[in-house]
């Protein structure tokens, strides 16, 4: 881990030089990139008070204990129109310790990083972990899990955003602004970039010992025409998704040269046709895609909330319980596959290995149309082991353990979640040019669904009306309802390898106390057949 | 607890140890500390238990009209000088805010008693048994299943700027929730209690309220879609209170861009915009809220009607759009009550 005083000293010193010298940055862009595949090792400091903590907590009793030790800086740049409103730069490091006593977990977290602070902590968890007994039902189980001694991860990211001034951020956003507010009525531009630099040190007492860093990029911009007369106003949202990636992603997104589009969407959109309810076959860009997919398949498929661990929150899921949906459940066609994983090249929830030391594998939570796996961590796989038996396939954790930072127990979360390619290599203007009568959308939009997953409304950014295999106008107060399973098994075409692209949330939430997490969805854009659309505009 | 919570001298003095590392023309800082410690449960057991410290602070540095933050948690001398000068580097790049304001100088605030040691002296065993209030009940019985949460904690946060502001506020917190379905997976009933004062969370009472729920909705009918009249309990309300006044900054309303827009031209303040039997009141020193009696900025919050008898009395000035609009500033709604008529839930139905 770096030092934190080392750290601002180098930042200070870069941001300086960079701001005044473009040859300096070409040099220290060079020293800074990243060695790939695998990340620094642990500072030896670190590896002391993990192994302090441990022992701490196995003095005191606990059967398991895992630690972690880490780090989270934010940087945020907020501008409206031509100012800057905020700059933020936030760091916060500690230590978590999580104990299991006699089937009870026990979790305790601390900002000193002293020996004695650590350990403080590991013997707190310990003492909650016993405190529970009088209100344990059934023991907690952990799967068992291979043990990783001294290795260490890195994101694939080119440029570390630490290296970039505020001044270039603030820039790059306030030339993005300017764009957008050339388009005729376009009142308002909100812009921002968020990035993330997160290191996590973490041992247990299997043996393994993880150092890991990633860094997520995420520039957010909305323009907002409003109505000469008042009578309205309509927003567009830029289409960039957050991503476990660098500065590289931040520039290859080139707000510039799009802001201009998105403001005269906005624009548009004051003037577009009210869309006129009824049923229509949908074709749905990956932009828009996979919020449903996160919504509708990403959720109701964590097993936590499949076996009730969310109802209290989050909530519950239609596809429970698992042993009438496993293998039964027709979740859609025949050539829709999704798949689970953590593995792919910049994706936001892409991690060597999770939160609670475990190699995550790529796996199909629908295989074929048919309900195949769910989300798991340690405590959860064994659960489902009864299905693994049946299919020959062992039984472990698919590595789905997150905690968003050192203060917060980690659980199951989600992971990349992506509907894969078909055979066929369509692409989103191929869809539109098979569909006679129907309505494209692009972006995503609000939403609302119910705590099962079952019953759902989405909208979007851009809507498009279809006629003859063509764009024959833009819509706008679209939206469309749904039920998961008749919605996902009315889909009747989707893209091939060329058109997959990434989508994702960068706060996503669940748990309590509330977490956040980032998560990609990879999609091809789809067709579904006969969707009911209603006018999210109409008054009366 | 009460060890890791800073008192309004000793907050006051690190605020001024970190004020004394700054060498910009102005400077807003700010700590918060708390400790927390939560129980959680689902599936009738007991799943995730756990304790957290932390405090940080903040320092916004400033040049002119440029500003930035930086906030760290490492509280040493030596991190707490780099952050100051990080925040000054940073703001020495930031361009310049035209919206930017001149510090707020000291203020009055009337105190608000809201932190209470039945919260503070917790053990993890009170909320284990706390747990059991449900958990007992719902193992009990053949046909429930219970989850929830019970989170308690302690947290203090002050702010001081180069302008002589000094702010305190402490409070304690308990909340409890629980949702209770009926094993068929056909009902579900949930029921929730927060208070700063651990003493004024009935826990029997919310089990047999979520209870009561999960069984009375078992096997639900559908209904044809229509327009209905709809009854709603006051968490329902409450959370429908919290959307409306999200959208109550009067900026975005002069600008055209909120539910509070006149489509002649700036807002619907003064216009009767609910049912005359409603209004709703924010007051810091309600026994019911025991809410921050001042905002991030320090400005100072009382008692304010937002919507008097279904008239819309009052939207947000933030100090830039009161300034630009010659209003007074109002700070945000923060905690808000909705009082109620003379009609009983049950008459009403």
């Amino acid at each position: 881990m770096t030092d934190r005083r080392d750290f601002l000293k180098v930042a200070g010193i870069t941001t300086a030089m960079l701001a005044t010298d473009g040859a300096l940055r070409e040099a220290f862009a060079k020293v800074l990139r990243p060695p790939p595949p695998a990340g620094p090792p642990m500072d030896p400091a670190i590896r002391d008070l993990l192994m302090e903590a441990l022992n701490a907590a196995k003095m005191s009793g606990a059967g398991y204990a895992d630690v972690r030790i880490g780090r989270q800086r934010q940087n945020f740049v907020f501008t409206r129109e031509h100012q800057i409103q905020n700059v933020v730069d936030t760091d916060t490091m500690g230590c978590g310790v999580r104990a299991l006593v006699d089937g009870t977990w026990g979790f305790a977290a601390t900002q000193q990083l002293t020996k004695d602070a650590v350990a403080g902590a590991a013997r707190e968890a310990v003492a909650i972990a016993k405190a529970n007994r009088i209100a344990r039902d059934r023991p907690v189980e952990l799967l068992p899990s291979p043990s990783y001694p001294d290795v260490s991860w890195q994101s694939a990211f080119k440029v570390d955003p630490w290296t970039i001034s505020v001044e270039e951020k603030a820039d790059l956003l306030l030339r993005a602004n300017a764009e957008a507010l050339k388009v005729a009525n376009v009142k308002f531009v909100n812009s921002a970039l968020f990035l993330v630099k997160d290191e996590r040190n973490f041992a247990n007492t299997e043996g393994s010992v993880i150092a890991q860093m990633f860094i997520r990029s995420f520039p957010t911009l909305s323009a907002t025409a409003v109505a000469p007369d008042r009578s309205d106003f309509q927003r567009r949202s830029a289409d960039i998704a957050p991503m476990g990636r660098g500065w590289e992603y931040v520039l290859e997104s080139d707000m510039v040269g799009r802001a201009g589009g998105w403001a005269e969407d906005a624009a548009q959109k004051l003037t577009a046709k009210p869309v006129e309810v009824g049923r229509y076959d949908l074709v749905l860009h990956p932009s828009h895609l996979w919020l449903t997919i996160h919504e509708s398949i990403g959720h109701p498929t964590e097993l936590d909330r499949a076996m009730g661990y969310e109802a209290n929150y989050a909530g519950t899921s239609f596809v429970a319980p698992p042993d009438k949906m496993l293998g039964k459940l027709k979740y859609g066609p025949e050539f829709m596959n999704i798949q689970g994983d953590r593995s792919q090249e910049g994706a936001i929830s892409t991690i060597g290995y999770d939160d609670e030391g475990v190699k995550p594998d790529d796996f199909l939570i629908i295989k074929n149309g048919i309900l195949n796996d769910y989300q798991t961590t340690r405590e959860q796989a064994g659960w489902l082991k009864w299905w693994y038996d049946s299919q020959g396939r062992p039984t472990r954790s698919h590595g789905c353990s997150y905690s968003q930072g050192w203060g917060d127990v980690q659980f199951q979360r989600m992971p990349n979640v992506s509907l894969l390619p078909g055979a066929d290599d369509h692409s989103f203007d191929d869809l539109i040019a098979a569909t006679d009568n129907g309505i494209a959308i692009e972006g995503d939009g609000s939403f609302s669904i119910d705590q099962q997953r079952y019953n759902a409304q989405f909208g979007g950014q851009t809507f498009y009306e279809i006629k003859g295999g063509k764009k024959v106008g833009m819509l706008k107060d679209v939206a469309y309802q749904m039920r998961t399973p008749d919605f996902w098994n009315s889909m009747d075409m989707i893209g091939g390898k060329s058109s997959y692209q990434m989508g994702g949330s960068f706060f996503d939430g669940k748990g309590q106390p509330g977490q956040s997490n980032g998560v990609s969805h990879g999609a091809v854009p789809a067709r579904f057949r006969q969707i009911n659309v209603i006018n999210t505009g109409r008054k009366a | 607890m009460n060890g890791s919570i800073p008192s309004r001298e000793q907050a006051q003095a690190l605020l001024q140890r970190l004020m004394g590392f700054s060498k910009a023309e102005r400077v807003q800082v700010n700590v918060n500390s708390s400790v927390t410690a939560n129980t959680r449960f689902a599936a009738n057991q007991l799943s995730t238990s756990g304790s957290v410290q932390d405090t940080s602070v903040a320092i916004q540095s400033w040049f002119g009209a440029r500003h930035a933050v930086t906030t760290t948690n490492d509280l040493s001398d030596a991190s707490l000088r780099h952050a100051v000068e990080s925040s000054e580097a940073l703001a020495k790049l930031a361009p310049e805010d035209p919206e930017d304001m001149p510090l707020l100088g000291p203020q009055t605030y009337t105190p608000v008693q809201a932190f209470f040691d039945s919260t503070t002296n917790l053990s993890p065993a009170d909320r284990a048994q706390a747990a059991i209030s449900a958990l007992g009940v719902t193992r009990a019985s053949s046909d429930l299943q219970a989850a929830g949460f019970i989170v308690t904690g302690g947290s203090a946060f002050a702010l001081a700027n180069s302008a002589g502001l000094f702010a305190y506020h402490r409070t304690t917190s308990a909340n409890y929730t629980l949702t209770v379905r009926t094993s068929d997976g056909t009902g579900s009933g949930w029921a929730g209690a927060d208070h700063p004062d651990w003493n004024q969370l009935d826990f029997k009472a919310v089990s047999e309220r979520a209870i009561q729920k999960a069984r009375a909705s078992r096997n639900p009918v559908a209904i044809e879609p229509g327009r209905y009249t709809v009854i709603l309990e006051p968490q329902a309300v409450g959370d429908l209170v919290q959307l409306l006044l999200f959208y109550a900054d009067a900026r975005s309303a002069d600008e055209g861009r909120s539910p509070f827009v006149k489509e002649s031209g700036g807002n619907k303040i003064g216009e009767k915009i609910l049912d005359q039997r409603v209004s709703m009141i924010s007051d810091p020193q309600n026994p019911q809220l025991l809410s921050q009696p001042f905002d991030g900025q320090g400005l100072p919050l009382n008692r304010r009607e937002w919507i008097k008898d279904g008239v819309l009395q009052q939207l947000s000035y933030s100090r830039f759009w009161a300034k630009k609009q010659g209003k007074e500033p109002t700070g945000g709604p923060g905690s808000v009550i909705m009082p109620g008529g003379p009609a009983s839930l049950d008459s009403m139905i």
